[in-house]
Order: structure tokens, then sequence, then C-alpha cells
């Protein structure tokens, strides 16, 4: 075989290079590899073997094997955090994501930002979770573990970098940095690393605590399911289709509980630091991670339904197997550029598009037809569902699942079809209006499923307790009706409404609705039944957990309000019809603009490092009272925001980072999508001469000698015999009455040859420049030049939405993973408990 | 499973008119002459900063109008009317990508993707919407 390690061996004159640690580093990719191979190939050995001897020969080959493939991913991960620490910018990975003033949670988040990082975290996870699995799955053992060792195998090649038969395979992260940009003129010096000082540094984006945090959390979620996955295909391998169910829930909830955790850190993120204003954009980068969980609810669903009624099977198989296949599309989709232009976050194609594709396949195609071949041995059951029953209705959910997942990865795919097809179609024009139309009738149909499904016992109907199924059929009408008048949810007629103005409002309503009565029916099921078992109640948790989010989303979403609303109403042209509104608001420093509710006020920008700072201040107001704002007025601060603007790396563009208040009932997002970056303009200077008292005007102000001093007090001048200065103390007085003191200086060291060093005053804010030419020490005057600055307008350019009730998204979702973390012990004690 | 069938079937009936009545939201790839024929019609066009033709924002008069001329695939010059603030660093854009509708000889771009060229970086894509669809409704 034909194989290129992608390396440079030896000294070959370049100098300052360290090495070691790429060699290091590589070696323990190879081996992590190599050890995944004799892992996976030693337990299936293992399985087939009839001699008992060697059956246990192979099987602890096969244990030791994946420990030291999971001690090598360590070993790859402390190599490179090594470089990075160190700053050793030879490496490409080091110079490419990190820089010296990275403080550690971000050295930490470089981790994830490369691709081979990314791999390598989810690798790790795998690592973990497989050594539980290792002693967990017991007779399962050989059947599952030879599945994971294949699934580590198949990333393991992504973190390769080799040449096979001219294919690239995988990028190492230990590729030198001449290595890979060998073009470049640089890399022909030997002393190149000298000029190599500081690396490119994170992605602004990403320097958020958000993403030291939710990627760890979402590839443990990604990882996570691939072991339903990986018990899905133990079953078929062992020929025990119906096993692995009970050993499979533990898996599946803690999967689901994981990233859904995951998905909501990320909600957090972008609404935190993205500047587009909400938590979710239907991004395709966002889907790639929903859709696997909405496939994930499914199967974890279907496979409670055959442990209960062993209806069902087929559909566990199906549904569980393509969570995990439709993570692989999502990262297929995400990292091989397909998605082009369409994603604001989507990752350019790295070279690897072709491994990406066969990746897909080798987990689609042959798992798929393993899955088909088994069919015909499987338990045949043909009784049908009675429609009152449970599993009816929750066969009927998990089949709405999939449809929704169906319909999100239909759009996100679309530059994939133009690729098949040869099409030009592109994304929606209003991304958020496609998806939320057809994924509110899911949510509704769903809300409503989960409200009253648990009252339905598995087989038979069970009535009991319907009548708290009514009871919070009638709060939830009731309330939503109160809540349609707090927070007017019906159309506005003055408006004009239209068919989608309507259909959201219905829509939103009836959601609103249903998702209260799935919040109340399972709170009260939760509360009559399983009270006195705290680790029954995951399910019912869950569901409450999912339906105060739906409340959350469809108020915070639907009611949320733009405040910044350009109210000035400018012309655009008869082009542009009556409803365009404009967003952004021009604010001008220290000039109060009512929106809404607040009076707000830009006082000052600042910098503080790389960032720049916009001071906004909010005082409430009411909006009923004249704007006839007092001049003297005292002003008011009851919240004060600061939304920034960083430049991404030393040549790249600004980043709008927003600023939010948050309260109990409701959030203030403020955005600075730009500002005057202008400089001052100076005016032609005008000479004087002046005696203490004397005054002079320009254009805008008017300025007093008020005194000269001998040896003024400046920073960082120590006065000495032969050093002496004079210092002019000005007041300038301005149109707004604004005043200013101004101190120019004049210092004569004798001891030097240019023995005049003056200190000019210059302030854009006081729009002036004054510097001392000459003194007169015995007319006791000064010469003087003074310069009008012409002050840039300050201002910026903003927007500020409200959203109400936001937090009941993040509470719903605490409550939605405790349950579901809950339901994961309870399903772990259970097997505990059985011995299996 | 006889019920279930004919929910399932319901549901896969129901989705295909949902596909049809979706599909129209979607829009396509045009140059500025195709875009002219389906005028009225949101498209989308790629395209390359002018950068010897007026790039106007004046955001003390309107802080949400910002005009400029793009030059499509096939070379043709439009100007551009884009209701939203002018993107911090737009002129050093490399490429494109407007969303919106020929109206005239211009185009009225309601979305502009832009690619940046970065020392170092790959190209970043950045996206910059009109004000009026910045929190989607």
């Amino acid at each position: 075989m034909n194989i290129l390690l992608l390396q440079n061996f030896g000294s070959n004159g370049f100098i300052g290079e360290d090495l070691i640690p790429g060699y290091i580093g590589k070696f323990f990719v190879v081996l992590m590899f190599f050890m995944a191979v004799l892992s996976t190939i030693s337990y299936f050995i293992s399985i087939y073997t009839k001699n008992e001897n060697e059956k246990g020969a192979w099987h602890n080959l096969a244990r030791i094997s994946f420990w030291i493939h999971g001690l090598a991913i360590l070993g790859i991960f402390s190599t490179l955090f090594f470089i990075i620490f160190n700053h050793k910018y030879e490496y490409y990975y080091a110079w490419r994501h990190s820089n010296n003033a990275m403080p550690l949670q971000y050295i930490i988040s470089c981790f994830w930002e490369g691709q081979e990082g990314s791999f390598l975290l989810w690798m790790l996870w795998h690592f973990i979770l497989g050594i539980i699995l290792m002693y967990s799955s017991k007779a399962w053992e050989k059947y599952t573990m030879s599945s994971l060792g294949f699934v580590q195998i198949i990333l393991g090649s992504m973190l390769l970098g080799i040449y096979l038969f001219g294919k690239k395979i995988g990028i190492n992260p230990f590729v030198l940095l001449r290595d890979e940009m060998s073009n470049a003129p640089i890399f022909q010096r030997p002393e190149y690393l000298s000029m190599v000082k500081d690396g490119n540094g994170l992605n602004v984006l990403l320097q958020n605590y958000w993403m030291t945090i939710h990627p760890p959390v979402l590839f443990l979620g990604f990882a996570s399911t691939t072991f339903p996955f990986v018990y899905a295909m133990a079953s078929l391998f062992k020929k025990d289709y119906t096993g692995w169910v009970s050993k499979v829930l533990p898996w599946s909830v803690f999967s689901l509980s994981v990233l859904g955790t995951g998905i909501i850190m990320g909600g957090a993120w972008a609404y935190e630091a993205l500047s587009f204003g909400g938590f979710w954009a239907w991004d395709p980068v966002e889907n790639a991670s929903l859709v696997p969980w909405i496939i994930g609810v499914a199967g974890l669903h279907t496979l409670l339904v055959y442990k209960n009624t062993k209806n069902g099977l087929h559909l566990s198989f199906v549904f569980n197997i393509l969570c995990f296949v439709m993570i692989i599309y999502s990262t297929f989709l995400t990292r091989s550029g397909v998605l082009g232009e369409s994603s604001v976050h989507s990752f350019t194609d790295e070279g690897l598009g072709w491994q990406l594709v066969a990746m897909l396949a080798i987990f689609t195609v042959p798992t798929f037809l393993f899955y088909i071949y088994h069919i015909r041995f499987m338990p045949k059951k043909n009784v049908e569902e009675e429609v009152n029953s449970r599993e009816f209705w929750m066969f009927v959910g998990a089949l709405v699942l999939i449809v929704s997942a169906f319909f999100i990865t239909k759009t996100t795919s679309i530059e994939l079809w133009n690729k098949i097809f040869d099409t030009k179609y592109s994304q929606p024009l209003d991304i958020k209006f496609h998806h939320n139309k057809i994924q509110l009738l899911f949510g509704i149909t769903i809300a409503i499923f989960t409200a009253f499904t648990q009252y339905l016992g598995y087989k038979k109907t069970n009535y009991k307790g319907m009548n708290w199924l009514w009871g919070s059929l009638g709060v939830a009408v009731i309330l939503t009706i109160a809540l349609i008048f707090v927070y007017e949810l019906l159309p506005d007629t003055k408006l004009n409404p239209n068919f989608a103005s309507y259909y959201l409002s219905i829509g939103n309503i009836l959601l609103l609705c249903v998702a209260l009565f799935s919040l109340f029916a399972n709170a009260s099921y939760l509360l009559q039944n399983q009270r006195k078992y705290l680790l029954q109640s995951g399910g019912s948790l869950a569901h409450v957990g999912f339906a105060i989010m739906l409340v959350g989303i469809v108020i915070s979403q639907y009611k949320q309000e733009v405040i910044s609303t350009n109210l000035e109403r400018i012309d655009y042209g008869k082009d542009f019809d009556a409803e365009t509104k404009a967003d952004n608001r021009l604010m001008f420093k220290g000039k109060s603009v009512l929106m809404k509710d607040y009076l707000v006020t830009y006082n000052k920008k600042y910098s503080e490092g790389d960032k720049t700072y916009f001071s906004v201040s909010y005082e409430k107001w009411d909006s009923k009272q004249s704007l006839e704002l007092n001049k003297n007025r005292e002003k008011k601060i009851d919240f004060e925001l600061n939304p920034f603007m960083q430049r991404n790396g030393k040549a790249g563009d600004l980043v709008a980072n927003p600023s939010t208040k948050h309260f109990w009932n409701k959030d203030v997002f403020t955005n600075v999508s730009s500002f005057n970056s202008d400089e001052g303009k100076e005016s032609t200077a005008v000479v004087d001469t002046l005696s203490v008292g004397d005054t002079f005007y320009t254009t805008n102000s008017y300025v007093v000698l008020d005194s000269l001093v001998g040896n003024p007090k400046i920073d960082s001048i120590v006065y000495s015999p032969g050093l002496f200065g004079i210092g002019a103390y000005f007041t300038i007085s301005d149109m707004d009455n604004n005043k200013y003191m101004a101190v120019p200086s004049y210092l004569i060291d004798v001891n030097q040859v240019n023995a005049v060093k003056n200190n000019p005053f210059y302030s854009t804010e006081a729009g002036m420049k004054i510097e001392i030419l000459n003194i007169m020490p015995e007319q006791r005057k000064i010469a003087i030049s003074h310069t009008d600055i012409i002050k840039p307008q300050d201002f910026i350019i903003m927007r500020a939405i409200v959203f109400p009730q936001i937090n009941l998204i993040w509470l719903g979702a605490i409550v939605m993973v405790f349950g579901g973390l809950l339901s994961t012990l309870k399903r772990y004690i259970e097997n505990k408990k059985l011995n299996i | 499973m006889k019920k279930l069938h004919i929910i399932a079937l319901v549901l896969v009936a129901a989705s295909i008119v949902a596909i049809v009545l979706l599909s129209q939201d979607y829009t396509t790839y045009e140059t500025f002459s195709t875009a002219k024929e389906k005028s009225g019609k949101d498209v989308k066009v790629v395209g390359n900063l002018v950068l010897d033709k007026p790039i106007e924002y004046d955001p003390k008069t309107n802080a949400n109008l910002f005009t400029f001329y793009m030059k499509d695939k096939d070379n043709e010059v439009h100007k551009v009317i884009f209701r939203g603030a002018q993107p911090q660093d737009f002129r050093r854009s490399e490429q494109l990508v407007l969303t919106g509708k020929m109206q005239g000889n211009e185009f009225y771009s309601s979305n502009i993707l832009m690619k940046c060229p970065s020392k170092y970086v790959d190209n970043e894509i950045k996206e910059v919407k009109e004000a009026s669809l910045m929190p989607s409704k």
C-alpha cells in the first residue's frame, strides 16, 4: 500500500522550530487509529471464536486496546494543548486558532473552532461513554463495543492526514504551518518562525463564556446519540432483536437530555453574542442539531411503547438508526462546504468533502440493509392498537415528529438538491416565517398529544383522573383568553392585517392554549400519580418543561417588539409601501429619544482593549407624557447597557455584540449596528499674543487665559536645574455653555540640543487645539496658535427589541432536562434491579 | 396496524400539499437581466461591488437607506437600493449576494450577504438584512 505520512522528518535548516511535540502528537494519532482497529477486530473475533480460552484472550485484548485507544486520544489532546498553550506557531492549528493574548478559557475554546478539534472532542466523549458501555452492557459488550469501535475507526480516519491513492484522508492536527501554506515565499527562509510572532486568534464571536461550555455539551449530546445506534446494531449482530430495548432506554433518555441542553445553550449564546436579535434563526447549523434531537425523541417514545406493549419494534430500529445517521448527515452538511452561501456559520470545504460523503454512505446504506435483512427473523405481532390506547397516540406523535424533522431538513438541504438536480433554488427570503408557519402546526399537534396521552393507559384505556384533564383544558382556555388581552395577540386591524398575520396570530394563540393545556395536564398527572416517587416523574416533568418552553417561545417571539422604530417615518421614495418600517434609529450623543416606555440616551463611547463600547442608558418613561423635555430636568437612569463592537482579528471586519437587560418578565435587547468612526477635522491655525485675562474667540467658543504658572505639574516631568516650564491655564466656553479647561505647556531644557518642548492641548471634545509658540517673560505674554477642531458628529445607529417572558424558555429547558436526567436514572436503576 | 396506516397516509398526503405550498417560498439565483424578466418576484443576484461609482449612505437624513452599484456575473452594472444601514467594512467586500427585486433599472435589495477577504483567514461570510426584516415576525 502506498501510504505517505504527511510529515517532514528531520531538521531541514529551519531555525527555532520545535518538532518534538509534533512527532509525539502524530504518534498518538496513529496509535489512536490502530488501537481502534485492533479493538474492533478483537471484539469481533471474540464473538465468533469457539474456543473458550481464545475467546477470553481476544476479549482482554479488545478491552486493553480500547483503553489504549482512549489514552491516545487524551495524548493528542494534551499535546495539542501544550502546543497552543506555549504558542508554538510552527504548527498550523495553533497559528490558525490561537494567539498570544488568549486567556485560558479561550485556549480551551479554540479546540473546537477547527474541524480537527471538533472530531477529537467527539471521539473523546465516545471513549468516556464507551468505558461506561464496556462495563455496563454485560452480555452485550462484544456486540456493542465492536460497533462503537467501528464508529471510532471512521471518525479517527478524519484525523489521520495521510494520502492514500492520491486522496487526502483526514486533517492531522499536528500539520506544520510551512507545510500547510508551502506556497508562501516566507517559508523559503530558514528564520521564518521569527517572523511569525502571533497567531490569528479565535473568531471574536466565539469569545464568549457560552462558547467555552456549549460545544463540549453539544458534542457530548452528539456522541451519546451513537449509543442507541450501537445497541440497535448490536441486537442485529446478536440476533437478539428485543433485549436491547431495556438496555438502550437510559442511553436514549440521557442522550436527548444532553443534546437538548447543548442546543438550548447554543440558543443562549446566539441570543447573548449575535446581533440578529433572538435565540433561534433556523440556521443550517442550528437545524443540524435539532433534527437528530426530534428524531431521537420519536425513537425514545417508540422504544417506550415496545417495552410496555411489545409493539413498535421496527419503528424503534428505524428511528434510532436514523437519529445517528442524521448526526452524520449534519456533520456532512456543515463541514463539507456544500451549503456555500446559505449559512453565516457554515464551514468552508477543507478538502474532505468526498470523505464525508463516504462516511455518510458507510453509516447509512449497510446499516439499513443489515436491518432489512434481519426483518424476517424478528418477532411478528399483528394486534392492532386501540384508538383510545396510549401507544396509539404515541405512534401518531412519533410520526408527526418525523414529518416535522423532514420539513426542516428539506429546506436546510436545498443547496444539496441544487447540486444533485442542477437547479438554482435558494433559501426562502423569510426563512423564519417559512419554518415557523409549518412547524407551528407540528407544535400544536405535539402539545395536544403530550397533554392527554399520559391519561390513557397502555393497551386498554385507563380513565383515571380524566376530570383533571378536562379541568386542565378549561384553565388553559381561560388563561389563554386573558393572555390574548394582556399581550394583544390578535392582529391589529388598524394595520390592514393580511392572511399571514391572521395565520400567525391564530396559530400562536392555539399553540399558547395547547401548551398551557399540556403544562397543566402533565403537572396534575404528576401530582396525582407520581408525587410519592420522584424518580417516576421524569417523563411528566420533561413534558411540563417542554410546555413551559412553548409558552415562552410563543410570547417572547410572537410578541417581541422593536422599540427603536424610526418614528420620523423618513420617506424612502414611492417604491416603498407604507408598511415598511425602519427598525434602526439614529442616536446622537447626549440626545434622548423616546422608545415606547423608555427614554433612551446614547451617552458615550469608550474603548477597552480591542472593543469599542457604547454606553446607552434607559429611563422608564410614560409614553403618554409630553415629549417636551425640560432641559433642566434631572436625568434618571433606570439601567444602562453597553453593547460593543470588536474587530475580528487584526484585519477582519467589525463584529457587533449586543447587550441585554434581563428582567424577570422581559428582556430589553440592544444592538449597535453602526457608528461614526470619522476623525475630527482641523481648520487653519490662528496665531495670537495673549496676557493673563485676555480672551479670544473662535467659531464655536470663547477662550480666556486665566493664569500662567511656572513649572506646572505634568505627568512624567520631573523638574531639575536646567529644566523649567510654563503652563497656560485656559477656560474654553462653548455655545452650549459647556466649559473645558485647557493647559498647554512649554518646557525648556538647557541641557539638550532641542531645548524647547511644547505640549499642545488637543481635544475633539472641546473642539480646540492650543499650542504655545513662544514665551515673552518681560512683557508677561505668550504667543499661541489655536485651531478649531470640527467635532465629528458622535452618533450610533442602534436597534432595541423587547422580548416579553423570554425567561420561560430557559426555565422550561431546565425543567425538561431535569426530567430527562431523572428518567435516565430511573431506567438505569430498573435495569440494575433486573440485572440486565 | 390499520388505523395507524391510514393516519400515516393522511400525513404523507398532507405533507405533499404542504411541500407544494411551501415551494413558493424559495428564491432562485438570477442575473440582473433574468431578474428583470421576473420583476416583482424576490430573487438572488451574485456580483461584485463597483468601487468607482458612488456608494452613498447618509445616516443623518435616513439611517435606513443605502445605495451602491453592483456588477453581476454577466458584467451588467445596476444601481442597488438597500433599506438598511451600511454594513461596516462594506467597501472591503469581495463578493455580494443580494436578495431582492428588480424594478426598472434599479435593484431593490432586502438582504446583503457579503464575503470579506481576510488577510489570513478563509473568506468570511457576513449577512446583513434590511431594517424591517431583522426581527422577523
